[in-house]
């Protein structure tokens, strides 16, 4: 059993002026982190009278909270997040006396919940040395325990491991407010600009008179999560100095030498895949056409639970464009593979309905093996096709007149050209080797 | 020549004054009038035999006095309110004595920012921005209500640095979160600004533009102007860009005359920029300008150089990164301002690259209340032996203990083969200003290698804009379906 659940995107803003009511300011940063997380989302706000925390368990922000309701909440302060999977997320943990909101990106047991806690009263007394003390932990709990942290009296920490396996980007708003986002683009959505990645190994504090930046940063240890570029983050995000739509186009290059040539037209499965899918058909000079109109709203299908409601989904999201697959041989370019149920859908649906002449698969990331273990929204090992079902196998599975992934080294290739060492890639669910802390 | 020179004010940006008047070759004798003892000033005064005088020097009357009691030649005015207040003016009409600091009249570009709004305007400067001024505050809340733009809100007259609120609304969603900001703020103004009674509007709302900033000090003598090397000022409170506006927590200056980020050609037209404003004062006025007159510039994709404000003395800390490396005499070119003789100088200075930052108390600059009182504890040598120099600023002595007046504190200052450089020089003894019992303020970002790539990235994408803007035409077409095709003049 898990403690608590992890929140997958974390937005948090700080009003230098207590004229702010900032509940709409987050609403707005959350909602712009919901490609994060569906399973919920909720906020925490400080008014000089302690915190009032605003949950819901509805997955969609704009769906979970009334905004005009939202509008008239008092608090100057305010840590949102958003998560991906059903269950409590918030932890209530103390410093001295004093109760604190505190969202982590993993899920904790208790005894290293505890560990933490204790170093928090030296991280308020002195951010340089309760920093120390938790990049210590971090390697000895080994998972990535940044976080961020409101006290019922207004002050707000946020630490970001030394691993940097997960996001925090720091931005301003004027002089009047200084913000927290997982991703930048939340930043760039209330209308503030982006300052700075924070640096792993480090911490922040804002109180009502000073804010500050640990002089410790441990820089040495870092790694980048392999899925976080190749389909977790917005496109219009910069995560650690590499653009995410960047990114996707370098790997996307590299990808391309494997695709098959037979294909007349290049087809992004919606929506993560069209990325891909422009920048493959330009390297190996095909035809990029949009193939898919969706029904309804959104809906990231891969972390939807429960198989109905995910078959709802995807159905809705694949009404096909007859006129450019009828009778030709098309590569379908998706960014992963995880249960490959859209997949597989998608190509019976116009092998069957729409009559194409061959359908060939292209995924960007390699075979994706495990669950992760450091937070990232992956379903449990028994779902994940490429566990259970062997390469030589899934073409059969999906229907496919062939299936190709991305290698390691493709992905490799792609980080080195943002000078990312290979070490520094963690790639535990695709090899199940977990970096070294 | 020997003179008696009263220097007016208290901070490091007066120390460096008094500094760079100390090491004049002429024979000089510093007496200073401030309200606290601030010892870098006081020990400028005694190396050159004069004294620091402890008194009001807001008042006219007083300084008049002073200057009268020691016999004054010259009368230098740091900052700005006693310029507001008219102490030139006095010191002027009633002892005949010269000052280096404008007349009220002619100070009023710093005082009333619907004034320099309007000169622009009217003398059509380049560089200037769309602005409303607003006497009552129903008017200000009326317009806030129906426009819903992206502007600066400001008090009409300067309050010593603050109350600037910068609004950005451009997302339609958050909307009415800013509105209701806009209008709290502007009320705030309207009862802040009821304690004034020397000027005619309260609040004045600007377009908001966005760009580098940068600091063109010159020298004037009415009809001349003499620019000094370009300064950046870094506003923010907090390191990143973050947090609440303050007098400046550092400034960095190059070896040459403009900044990494600002072209030779900008720094130009920014020139002439500040040489139309001095000429269209005379006009305006009728009164020569005699002193330092400052652009607070920023490159914005509407004109390039852009006027955010002026001062009508040397920026707090900008000043400092000028005159601790300044070469040339600065009585010689007291000499010249007051002779109207400004091109028969050459302005001198070492070629290093200078990096100013100031150490604050905790509590600065929203609560200076509890940024007072703490007791200093400074390794002057450590300082020194890396070569930095230290001014004090807002500290005062009692008794041989250096306490916090609830400012910036000190500012120390870095130089170096480049600005990264003299801003490592600095950052490696900022830990020397400590406080008992209290937490101290500074920013170790200013002037990093990370930070100047970023800001001379930003100049590169508004210099596109604006360069293509000028060579088109210098209008805006504003289209709102129903409302019709709005073109907004410049
Ligand atoms: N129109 C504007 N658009 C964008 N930013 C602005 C604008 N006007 C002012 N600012 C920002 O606000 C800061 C302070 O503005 P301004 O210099 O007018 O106020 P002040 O309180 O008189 O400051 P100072 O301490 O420099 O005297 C500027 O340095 C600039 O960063």
């Amino acid at each position: 059993m898990r403690s608590a659940e992890p929140v997958t995107g974390i937005f948090a803003v700080y009003a230098f002026d207590e004229m702010w009511r900032v509940a709409k300011v987050v609403y707005y940063g959350i909602m712009a982190l919901n490609h994060r997380g569906q399973a919920g989302c909720g906020m925490c706000l400080f008014s000089g009278r302690g915190l009032s925390l605003l949950e819901s368990n509805i997955g969609y922000v704009d769906v979970a909270f009334n905004v005009e309701e939202l509008v008239g909440r008092e608090g100057w302060i305010g840590l949102g997040w958003v998560y991906s999977t059903v269950g409590r997320v918030v932890k209530r943990v103390h410093i001295g006396s004093k109760e604190c909101i505190c969202v982590f990106y993993v899920d904790l047991p208790e005894r290293d919940l505890e560990k933490i806690s204790k170093v928090l009263p030296e991280l308020k007394r002195d951010l340089d040395e309760g920093v120390e003390k938790l990049n210590v932990l971090s390697r000895e709990i080994q998972r990535p325990i940044s976080f961020v942290l409101l006290t019922e009296d207004g002050e707000l920490y946020v630490y970001r491991d030394p691993s940097g396996l997960k996001p925090l980007h720091v931005g301003a708003y004027g002089f009047d407010l200084g913000i927290i986002s997982t991703e930048p683009c939340a930043i760039e959505c209330i209308g503030g600009d982006p300052r700075a990645d924070m640096p792993p190994g480090s911490a922040m504090c804002f109180t009502k008179y000073l804010v500050e930046r640990s002089r410790v940063q441990d820089l040495h240890r870092r790694k980048y999560c392999a899925l976080e570029y190749i389909y977790y983050s917005r496109l219009d995000s910069t995560i650690d100095e590499i653009p995410v739509y960047d990114f996707r186009r370098t790997l996307s290059q590299t990808v391309s030498r494997r695709a098959p040539l037979s294909v007349d037209v290049v087809i992004g499965v919606p929506e993560t895949g069209v990325v891909y899918a422009v920048e493959i058909a330009k390297h190996i000079g095909r035809d990029f056409s949009f193939g898919f109109v969706q029904t309804g709203r959104r809906i990231r299908s891969a972390l939807v639970q429960d198989y109905l409601e995910r078959l709802i989904g995807v159905q809705l999201k694949m009404s096909p464009i007859r006129c450019v697959m009828q009778g030709r041989s098309i590569l379908l370019v998706d960014d992963s593979l995880l249960k490959g149920i859209t997949l597989r859908n998608i190509i019976q649906y116009i092998r069957n309905r729409v009559g194409v002449r061959e359908v060939h698969v292209l995924v960007a990331s390699p075979p994706i093996r495990y669950e992760c273990p450091f937070g990232m929204d992956i379903p449990p090992r028994e779902e994940l096709l490429c566990a259970n079902v062997s390469l030589e196998d899934l073409p059969r599975v999906l229907d496919a007149d062939s299936v190709t992934f991305a290698t390691l080294d493709d992905l490799y290739e792609a980080f080195e050209k943002f000078n990312v060492d290979k070490d520094q890639v963690c790639t535990y669910c695709m090899t199940g080797r977990l970096p070294t802390w | 020549m020997s003179y008696r020179i009263l220097l007016l004010g208290e901070g490091a940006r007066e120390h460096a004054i008094a500094e760079a008047i100390s090491r004049s070759v002429h024979k000089v004798k510093l007496y200073a009038l401030s309200s606290h003892v601030n010892p870098g000033i006081r020990d400028c005064c005694k190396r050159t035999g004069g004294e620091l005088i402890v008194g009001d020097f807001l008042n006219p009357d007083k300084v008049v006095e002073v200057a009268r009691n020691i016999g004054a030649d010259l009368v230098v005015v740091g900052p700005e309110e006693p310029l507001f207040r008219g102490v030139t003016n006095a010191v002027e009409e009633k002892l005949g004595v010269p000052c280096i600091g404008p007349r009220r009249e002619a100070a009023q570009i710093e005082q009333s920012k619907a004034f320099l709004r309007e000169l622009m305007w009217k003398y059509k400067i380049p560089g200037r921005l769309r602005f409303r001024t607003f006497r009552d505050v129903a008017e200000a809340l009326e317009y806030i209500k129906e426009t819903g733009e992206s502007v600066a809100i400001k008090p009409a007259r300067q309050v010593g640095g603050k109350g600037v609120k910068i609004v950005a609304d451009i997302q339609a969603y958050l909307r009415d979160v800013r509105t209701e900001v806009k209008i709290e703020h502007v009320k705030r103004i309207y009862s802040e600004l009821s304690r004034y009674s020397d000027i005619e509007h309260r609040i004045l709302i600007e377009e908001k533009v966005e760009g580098p900033e940068y600091t063109l000090q010159c020298f004037t003598d009415g009809q001349n102007v003499m620019p000094l090397p370009l300064v950046q000022d870094y506003k923010h409170a907090f390191e990143l860009g973050i947090g609440p506006e303050t007098g400046g927590m550092g400034s960095i200056m190059d070896k040459g005359w403009v900044l990494p980020f600002i072209t030779q050609e900008e720094y130009e037209r920014s020139v002439e920029i500040v040489r139309r404003i001095v000429q269209a004062v005379r006009e305006e006025t009728g009164t020569e300008y005699r002193g330092i007159i400052a652009g607070q510039m920023m490159l914005t994709t509407i004109w390039g150089p852009t006027v955010i404000e002026c001062y009508s003395r040397f920026g707090d800390p900008e000043g400092v990164n000028v005159l601790s490396v300044l070469e040339t005499d600065i009585v010689d070119i007291f000499e010249a301002v007051l002779s109207k003789a400004l091109p028969k100088i050459k302005i001198e200075r070492k070629p290093v690259a200078v990096v100013v930052k100031a150490v604050a108390p905790a509590g600065y600059p929203l609560n200076k209340r509890l940024a007072q009182g703490h007791i200093l504890e400074i390794d002057k040598e450590k300082i020194e032996s890396k070569g930095c120099k230290l001014y004090f600023g807002s500290v005062h002595e009692e008794e041989g203990v250096l306490k916090t007046a609830g400012s910036r504190a000190v500012e120390i200052a870095g130089f170096g083969d480049n600005i990264p450089e003299a801003a490592e020089k600095v950052n490696s003894v900022l830990g020397c200003v400590r406080l008992r019992d209290w937490k101290v303020l500074y920013r170790l970002d200013i002037g990093s290698e990370e930070s100047l790539r970023k800001i001379i990235m930003q100049a590169e994408l508004i210099r596109q804009v604006y360069r293509a803007r000028l060579s088109r035409e210098l209008k805006i077409y504003d289209w709102i379906p129903g409302k019709g095709l709005r073109v907004i003049e410049y």
